[in-house]
């Protein structure tokens, strides 16, 4: 975490690990916005992408009226959540009339990771952003309608109607 | 696949070899439980060598009686079993007297993992054809899902290529509901029923991973 802060900050390239890399072409698309992980993607210093913990922004893809959660505990592991996990998120950004304001502690499933997570036939799937669903605390979705598509990892986590109120399922 | 849990047995950490014994008597305790009709080359020659030979045959089912006309015959394979070490010099005096067989080339310790790939890949590509896939191929795939009946489809462009023997992967981007996906796909694996290329794009790269940063026209595709 405290190594994410610092490479948002410097103006020479850092991977997520403290390295230090060479000017990088790509540090105009670190700018892509606050939501994905800083990207100072070059094709020789690609980032390392790690599993959602205490601080990611994630967007929220449903309709229950927030915008933006930012994580504040992954739940079932010490390293952090991956796709299909649960978290614990802040409510950071909501739309005026929705199911949740800002600041409600709401719980997540994350539906789309950019750490790649490998699935039991040898094939792998990442997204390119971070992507919630707010559920409450016996899992079920608050809001009504899920936009983009969603992974099947969920059917083992038990995560069936957000399956069901998907529009694709990748 | 029956062939592969027979060749892991056979990839076991092998006794190494001591001038008293022979290394295949060794082997030989250790594998009968899974190869049947070993018969017994010449001992003098490489250590490993015998012992590929004959995981390889016993895996594509050859029953070594009809060779064994000119080898040591299975009645000294029962022999050797039942008086596993001490029997090592007992056998290399019997098996002195056996016709030596043509000179096979000796195999060595690091070409095993390629030879075991290339038949892997044999068995694989007995299932589907597997078409050469170069990154900037704009590929469509056909995959069976987890306990589904419906063939799943993706259609994206290959942006790397990683070649790993049986385990040959490649990276796909494309774009579904506004998303952009990245999906890696052993194209060995049986799961896979098809790979067809549809198109391709000239690029200048082996990794197009810059393609993360273009704008999704570049990797979005219509499915028919």
């Amino acid at each position: 975490m405290a190594a994410r802060l610092f490479s948002k900050s410097s103006s020479v390239g850092h991977t997520l690990l403290g390295a230090v890399g060479t000017s990088l072409v790509g540090v105009g698309s670190a700018a892509r916005g606050a939501t994905t992980k800083v990207n100072y993607s070059d094709i020789f210093f690609q980032q390392q992408r790690t599993f959602i913990q205490m601080r990611t922004n994630l967007k929220v893809v449903d309709n229950s009226g927030a915008k933006r959660v930012m994580c504040i505990q992954a739940l079932k592991s010490k390293k952090g959540a991956k796709l299909g996990d649960i978290i614990i998120g802040s409510v950071k950004e909501a739309q005026p009339r929705g199911k949740v304001k800002k600041g409600d502690v709401v719980y997540g499933v994350v539906v789309r990771a950019a750490m790649q997570r490998g699935r039991c036939d040898g094939s792998q799937i990442r997204f390119d952003d971070n992507a919630v669903v707010l559920v409450n605390k016996q899992g079920e979705p608050i809001g009504t309608r899920v936009f983009g598509p969603v992974p099947h990892e969920l059917r083992k986590k038990k995560h069936v109607k957000i399956l069901a109120l998907a529009e694709h399922i990748a | 696949m029956a062939s592969s849990s027979l060749l892991s047995h056979s990839l076991l950490p092998l006794p190494t070899a001591s001038p008293l014994f022979p290394k295949s008597s060794l082997a030989i305790s250790s594998l009968s439980f899974s190869l049947n009709q070993i018969s017994i080359s010449r001992t003098g020659s490489v250590a490993l060598h015998p012992l590929v030979r004959r995981c390889r045959e016993s895996s594509f089912g050859i029953a070594r009686a009809g060779e064994t006309g000119e080898e040591e015959t299975t009645a000294e394979t029962g022999e050797d079993e039942s008086s596993s070490e001490t029997g090592g010099e007992e056998i290399s005096v019997a098996v002195a007297v056996e016709e030596k067989p043509p000179k096979k080339p000796i195999v060595k310790l690091g070409d095993i993992i390629g030879i075991l790939n290339k038949k892997f890949i044999e068995e694989a590509e007995t299932i589907k054809v597997v078409p050469d896939i170069r990154p900037g191929d704009v590929v469509e795939i056909k995959k069976t899902k987890l306990n589904r009946r419906r063939l799943a489809l993706y259609k994206g462009i290959v942006i790397s290529k990683h070649s790993g023997g049986i385990h040959t992967t490649i990276r796909i981007r494309f774009m579904t509901s506004g998303t952009p996906v990245e999906l890696v796909f052993p194209v060995y694996s049986p799961k896979i029923k098809e790979i067809k290329v549809v198109s391709h794009r000239d690029v200048r790269r082996a990794k197009l991973y810059y393609l993360r940063e273009k704008l999704p026209r570049f990797y979005t595709f219509k499915k028919k």
